[in-house]
């Protein structure tokens, strides 16, 4: 049996998990740190890998202990080597690296999009390639054919904001706390989509633009306010959510029947919107469509680990100069 | 006597040492820019290989925990924890100030040691020639720094030079020059920048204050900038 360790710190959760053969999962251990970056209404970088660094070890061991699993039982140590924030990531890496070192113990570094991708297998182990899927999160936002393991076609990706992004930006304006996108689905459960927002649809791209929804909603809000005219919150939280999960669900719909995919997978932290997951199964009805529990949804190790049990499978090691990489392209190809 | 290994990714320079008793087993340094997360472990693989040793062998893992950059404390306070929790070792954090230095201690003349840190400042602190701290660590402006040396070296009877070490000292020793004269003296380039000799030594006198590596933080010396915006909005807003 395959024993694989695998730490992911891109953003502001500590995490760590281990795995074995067939996705089965020994331990899934996250230390969030969003109380910390509330008070800032948003992730400030220099405190996240601050608070990493002070979390590491105990996160690692307590997911070493919940397995049962002792360092030198592993097979190979994975770490999510990027994107993301490059502070986050390097504690991460230097730590995981150091880890493998010590205990001689091969290294495996993940894409943290990779990872994503890989997270419904937790739960659908039977899933198969290929699969079209929707990668939205705080930082990312791309529809992509995987075609096999390891093997990812990029259709489209974000030109400025992710979809997690604008909705922690449109919250902020709101008045919502951080993270955004649970607080906006929360209020738009009483409220209707009443106003008209903008939606790029980016003319035939799979490429998304959030920017201009997030100035208009911005737009919108002050108006209300100089004119002292009334308006619902929840309203408007719900024609925003309205405006971001109509592109997403329809370019994913659409990208999947132009390349004739007969399953959509949602990832990512957005995956989790009930509205999001409810709008593609009804737009395609005749299609398989996975998605992750919540927690597997935001950023977790768990994610990593399957991908790194693939990438074990396949041979695929780090050597001992492996550096974090914010802006670290996925093996996609166009 | 104890085998100990130390890391410094501090600054600018990355050195790592291995040290047993008062005996310099192995060391490796590099001046390449800052490429410290890329370099760090494939350096220690060929250290430990070129001694005929490993990580087993080992006591103690030593690091310097700041100042310094942020994110090169992180490299190396990330890295020695790795280290040391792979062998079940544990971790001492010795103050890069400090261990920088050591390198110059029995110069005949106080140590400044001088660390780039952004914003027109430098992280420093003042030691005695045998290497007792006279001053904790502190960011301070250039000019400041002048002053109170002056002030310091003035009150001074018989030690009248003092001498600088670390990343910041190449680039405003002239500056010094200009202001204290000839009481600046440069530490060689070889003791400059290079935390883990310092480290590693003063590792050997302290072996007692080790910790489990998860208790081992960095010493930043300053707030993250987010945190002193806020606390400046929440003093502004207590006073109104």
């Amino acid at each position: 049996m395959v024993k694989i360790l695998a730490i992911e710190s891109s953003c502001d959760e500590t995490a760590a998990a281990v795995i074995t053969d067939g996705y089965k999962l020994l331990s899934n251990v996250v230390a969030t740190q969003i109380p910390v970056h509330q008070l800032y209404g948003g992730v400030v970088p220099e405190i996240a890998s601050r608070e990493h660094l002070n979390s590491v070890v105990p996160v690692v061991r307590h997911a070493l202990d919940e397995a049962g699993v002792k360092l030198a039982d592993l097979d190979a140590v994975a770490v999510t080597q990027g994107p993301g924030l490059i502070g986050s990531l390097l504690v991460g890496v230097s730590y995981a690296k150091a880890l493998a070192f010590s205990a001689g113990v091969p290294l495996i570094g993940v894409h943290h999009l990779e990872g994503h991708m890989s997270a419904p297998f937790l739960e659908h182990p039977q899933l198969t390639y290929p699969y079209l899927a929707l990668v939205v999160s705080g930082s990312h936002s791309g529809v992509a054919v995987a075609e096999a393991a390891g093997r990812y076609r990029l259709l489209g990706q974000s030109r400025d904001d992710a979809a997690g992004e604008a909705f922690d930006k449109i919250a902020r304006a709101l008045g919502l706390p951080y993270p955004g996108g649970p607080a906006i689905q929360a209020a738009a459960k009483d409220g209707e989509p009443i106003y008209d927002f903008p939606c790029a649809w980016l003319d035939d791209s799979y490429d998304f633009s959030f920017s201009g929804l997030k100035s208009a909603v911005l737009n919108f809000l002050n108006k209300k306010r100089m004119k002292g005219e009334d308006f619902r919150m929840e309203d408007v939280a719900a024609s925003a959510q309205e405006a971001i999960i109509k592109v997403l669900a329809t370019k994913a719909v659409r990208a999947a029947c132009e390349f004739g995919q007969q399953t959509i997978v949602l990832a990512g932290g957005v995956a989790s919107n009930q509205a999001l997951r409810e709008r593609v199964k009804e737009l395609a009805p005749e299609m398989q469509v996975v998605y992750p529990s919540p927690k597997y949804c935001t950023d977790n190790a768990a994610m990593i680990a399957a991908a790194a049990l693939g990438k074990y499978q396949r041979g695929e090691f780090a050597d001992w100069s492996l550096n974090a990489q914010a802006n670290l392209p996925l093996y996609f190809y166009i | 006597m104890a085998k100990i290994l130390s890391v410094d990714a501090a600054g600018k320079g990355l050195s790592l040492a291995v040290v047993e008793g008062d005996r310099l087993i192995a060391s490796c340094c590099l001046n390449v820019g800052l490429t410290h997360s890329e370099r760090l472990l494939p350096m220690l693989q060929a250290l430990l290989g070129g001694a005929g040793l490993t990580l087993a062998d080992m006591d103690l893992v030593a690091v310097t925990n700041g100042p310094g950059s942020f994110t090169g404390l992180r490299i190396g306070l990330a890295t020695a924890k790795g280290l040391a929790e792979g062998q079940g070792l544990p971790l001492l954090p010795v103050g890069t100030l400090e261990a920088e230095a050591y390198a110059v201690r029995q110069m005949g003349a106080f140590i400044c040691p001088v660390l780039d840190a952004r914003r027109n400042e430098v992280y420093t602190a003042l030691y005695a020639p045998d290497g007792a701290e006279i001053w904790p660590p502190m960011a301070l402006s250039l000019s400041d720094l002048a002053e109170r040396l002056r002030e310091f070296l003035a009150a001074s009877a018989d030690i009248k030079q003092v001498i600088f070490v670390g990343d910041a000292a190449e680039i405003y020793i002239n500056q010094m020059r200009a202001e204290l004269g000839e009481a600046c003296r440069i530490a060689p380039p070889e003791k400059r920048l290079f935390g883990a000799f310092g480290a590693a030594f003063i590792a050997q006198e302290r072996t007692e204050e080790a910790l489990p590596p998860e208790r081992v933080e960095a010493f930043y010396l300053r707030l993250s900038e987010a945190e002193r915006n806020r606390i400046a909005k929440l003093k502004a807003e207590e006073k109104a």
